[in-house]
């Protein structure tokens, strides 16, 4: 069966110009103009675009439907996908799709994922048709040139992407068919146009199939502490750069978030790289990673914080503070992402300096160097954090001194990112075991500051509220106590939950002391 | 890929408008679609203006199917190819008798197709309850059934639910809507208030008779292309519609 054909002209040759030689010369026949919207969706994580599949809604003269298609080479799973792949009217954007049966058969495919617009483009297609003898059509064309954007697309630009011309064969018409390809690649010099999402994506910039929070490098454990850490450091800044376009752009705030993730794990590494990295090095790209992190905080803990009392008409004009707050921070932020810090940042980290004494440590020498230690930190930090919730201690903290919670929370994550960063220098589940109790620490620890940034959040938006009714002032004050109520309990179950950790922790700094390419002693 | 076969062992019935009208409507929102006419006059080949073929169609089916894709044609239409019709087809039922697996060919000729890519193939049945209907009866997902509402074309939907009730489960779903309906007759109106009372599968557009239809032959088209805004243009499309809402557009899995 002969496929359709997709050329892009010379560079210089116009609409007018393919227009002229289609009517002219070759004899085709103009057909009524449509005007083609197509919007590209894929999940947060580029699950279709991995699996070589194209989520395309697309709007047609009135005529709108969505379909599933194969995007280059044919692998098993696309197979799998394509036989349940619906194309199906659906009027709408795909995020408003109703729990239809075109969901159901997404879902599996997108993980659980909610879709979301990537691409769009626009654009008037020119048609034309050849005709035989009969007055019968034999070989279809278009004539398209289209204006990509990413979206949502309010304020971003719109790019114009070279014409492409399209010819559909039309079946028993073969020979018609592949004169008429051959007759305008002879006279238009054209060359095979890339698929309309490649296009589209590319010319704006956004990066397809890359899974935007995959973190993990292979380290090799006889390789140096250094080169581990280069290859860490490296895929840090791919990991911001893939995720740079949505949040500049809105997309999603997973962007942010994986934005933030980053910035604090890599901080974790570079803290770790002690005797690794050249300590001037190190200390600068501390230093930048920190001023970022600062910036992003207080957006993603005013995201959190929307979306959570989102739709309580009590909590409305507390909202209406936090949304110019956020709006404020976001805008600090996006500053920084444009501009020159984050560039020096993405360039420190792809070009990071060895620290000058010879050291002849390997990857696995440095990750049994530093977990336990930081194992250490974490308990010490737990220690006093346990010890303060106890009533003679009094309140947790006071004065200028860190919350020891707070600081245990923080220890535990660096724990855990570094434990993800050197994660492949370990068999197979040694440490599972600290991974599991780690997480239930992570968890308690999670609710207590989600309740104490709402108490905060509150007690400061309240300050610039005086003039509210005083209705309103007494819910944000039985909110605040709510949420100190919430972080207390939280501070109780903190004990307990670390329990796993203190019992074992013998065993763990063991465990993390023996990586591959160590000796068990 | 779906198969809608619309069947009716009565001929004169509108099997054949209304496969070309429901195949153009699949085909115009963006469905890859073939019609297959499987009926010896070949009037939906007519319709789309593609030549007969003279001979083979038989042999295609039973013995050589692996050569049926290169017997479609493009249509006018993007998106729209036809099988065309073939004279020898009024021989199917003998070559059917001869081959084995009898009732299965025309399922296993559509398995063939699936690497062509049809989302949608509608099969316009000729006139019989012969052994070409039971391979239509195995091939098909979905029977649309057009029916004169007079009283001989009810009695020929009768005879359809008793063929295939002995298929048993194996049977095909069956979508019935009125054709050829003349709201001026007394008898049109008690028949299809009648079989609505009767039965859940009749779907509420009708299609009426008129002139439209009639002057299909004369452009060579679907009502849709010379009278868009007719009556019978958007009595087709509301059907069409309730084949979407149905879900027998989608594919089967």
């Amino acid at each position: 069966m002969v496929q359709a054909v997709a050329l892009v002209p010379s560079e210089g040759v116009s609409l007018a110009d393919i227009d002229a030689l289609l009517t002219g010369p070759l004899g085709c026949r103009r057909l009524a103009a449509g005007r083609i919207v197509r919007t590209f969706y894929d999940t947060f994580d580029g699950r279709f675009y991995r699996a070589g599949l194209v989520v395309e809604h697309e709007l047609l003269d009135g005529r709108a439907w969505l379909r599933v298609r194969r995007l280059g080479e044919t692998v098993a799973l696309v197979q799998a996908a394509l036989a349940q792949a619906p194309l199906v009217q659906v009027a709408g954007p795909v995020s408003g799709l109703a729990d239809s049966r075109v969901r159901q058969i997404l879902a599996p495919a997108a993980a659980g994922r909610a879709l979301m617009a990537l691409v769009r483009t626009e654009g008037e297609q020119l048609r034309y048709s050849t005709i035989d003898r009969l007055e019968k059509a034999n070989v279809r064309v278009s004539v398209m040139a289209v204006e990509a954007q990413l979206i949502p697309g309010t304020g971003n630009p719109r790019y114009l992407l070279e014409p492409v011309v399209t010819f559909s064969p039309v079946r028993g018409h073969d020979a018609s068919f592949a004169a008429l390809v051959q007759a305008v690649e002879l006279r238009l010099g054209p060359r095979p146009a890339a698929d309309p999402l490649l296009r589209a994506s590319g010319v704006v910039g956004l990066a397809l199939g890359v899974d935007p929070s995959d973190r993990a490098v292979a380290l090799l454990p006889q390789a140096s502490a250094f080169s581990a850490c280069v290859g860490l450091l490296a895929r840090a800044a791919e990991v911001l750069e893939a995720n740079a376009p949505g949040l500049v752009n809105q997309l999603d705030e997973e962007f942010l978030h994986d934005i933030r993730v980053t910035l604090r794990a890599t901080r974790a590494v570079v803290r770790a790289a002690r005797g690794v990295l050249d300590p001037s090095c190190g200390e600068q790209l501390a230093q930048e990673l920190t001023a970022l992190m600062d910036l992003t905080s207080p957006v993603r803990d005013l995201d959190v914080l929307s979306a959570a009392w989102a739709g309580d008409p009590a909590l409305a004009p507390l909202l209406e503070v936090l949304a110019q707050d956020h709006e404020e921070c976001l805008r600090a932020l996006l500053d920084a992402v444009r501009g020159v810090a984050w560039v020096e940042l993405l360039a420190h980290l792809r070009a990071p300096r060895p620290a000058p004494s010879g050291q002849e440590l390997t990857a696995s020498g440095w990750a049994a160097t530093v977990l336990p230690v930081e194992l250490r930190r974490l308990h010490g930090a737990a220690r006093r954090a346990d010890r303060a919730q106890e009533p003679a201690q009094g309140s947790a903290a006071s004065g200028a001194e860190e919350d020891p919670l707070h600081r245990t929370r923080k220890q535990a994550k660096r724990l855990r990112y570094l434990l993800d960063a050197f994660d492949s220098l370990y068999p197979g589940q040694q440490l599972d075991g600290l991974r599991r109790a780690l997480k239930t620490v992570q968890t308690v620890l999670g609710d207590y500051q989600d309740a104490t940034v709402a108490a905060d959040a509150i007690a400061q938006a309240g300050g610039r509220l005086r003039g509210a009714e005083p209705a309103v002032l007494i819910e944000l004050g039985r909110r605040s106590e709510a949420a100190r109520a919430d972080a207390a309990l939280a501070a109780t179950r903190f004990g307990p939950a670390y329990e796993a950790i203190a019992a074992r922790r013998h065993r763990f700094a063991k465990r993390l002391a023996q990586p591959r390419g160590m000796s068990q002693a | 890929m779906s198969v809608i076969a619309i069947y009716n062992s009565k001929g004169g019935v509108g099997k054949t408008a209304a496969t070309v009208n429901l195949g153009y409507l699949a085909a115009y929102h963006g469905y890859r679609t073939l019609v297959w006419d499987l009926d010896p006059q070949g009037a939906a080949t007519f319709y789309f203006r593609v030549k007969h073929r003279l001979k083979g169609a038989p042999l295609a089916l039973t013995t050589r199917r692996d050569r049926i894709g290169e017997r479609i044609r493009g249509t006018d239409f993007d998106q729209l190819d036809v099988l065309p019709s073939d004279r020898e087809l009024r021989n199917i039922d003998i070559a059917f008798d001869a081959a084995k697996h009898r009732t299965g060919r025309l399922r296993r000729v559509l398995d063939e197709l699936g690497p062509e890519g049809y989302e949608l193939i509608f099969i316009d049945c000729p006139p019989s309850s012969s052994l070409l209907a039971e391979n239509i009866f195995a091939a098909a997902d979905v029977l649309v059934v057009p029916v004169v509402p007079t009283t001989l074309s009810v009695r020929t939907l009768h005879q359809l639910d008793e063929t295939l009730a002995e298929l048993g489960p194996r049977r095909p779903e069956v979508l019935v809507f009125f054709s050829m309906a003349d709201g001026r007759k007394n008898l049109h109106a008690e028949v299809m208030a009648q079989l609505r009372q009767e039965r859940h599968d009749v779907v509420a557009t009708v299609i009426p008779a008129s002139t439209d239809i009639e002057l299909m032959g004369s452009h060579r088209a679907p009502v849709g292309v010379f009278a868009p805004t007719g009556v019978a243009a958007q009595a087709y499309r509301a059907l069409w519609g309730e084949l979407v809402a149905r879900g027998y557009t989608e594919p089967t899995l």
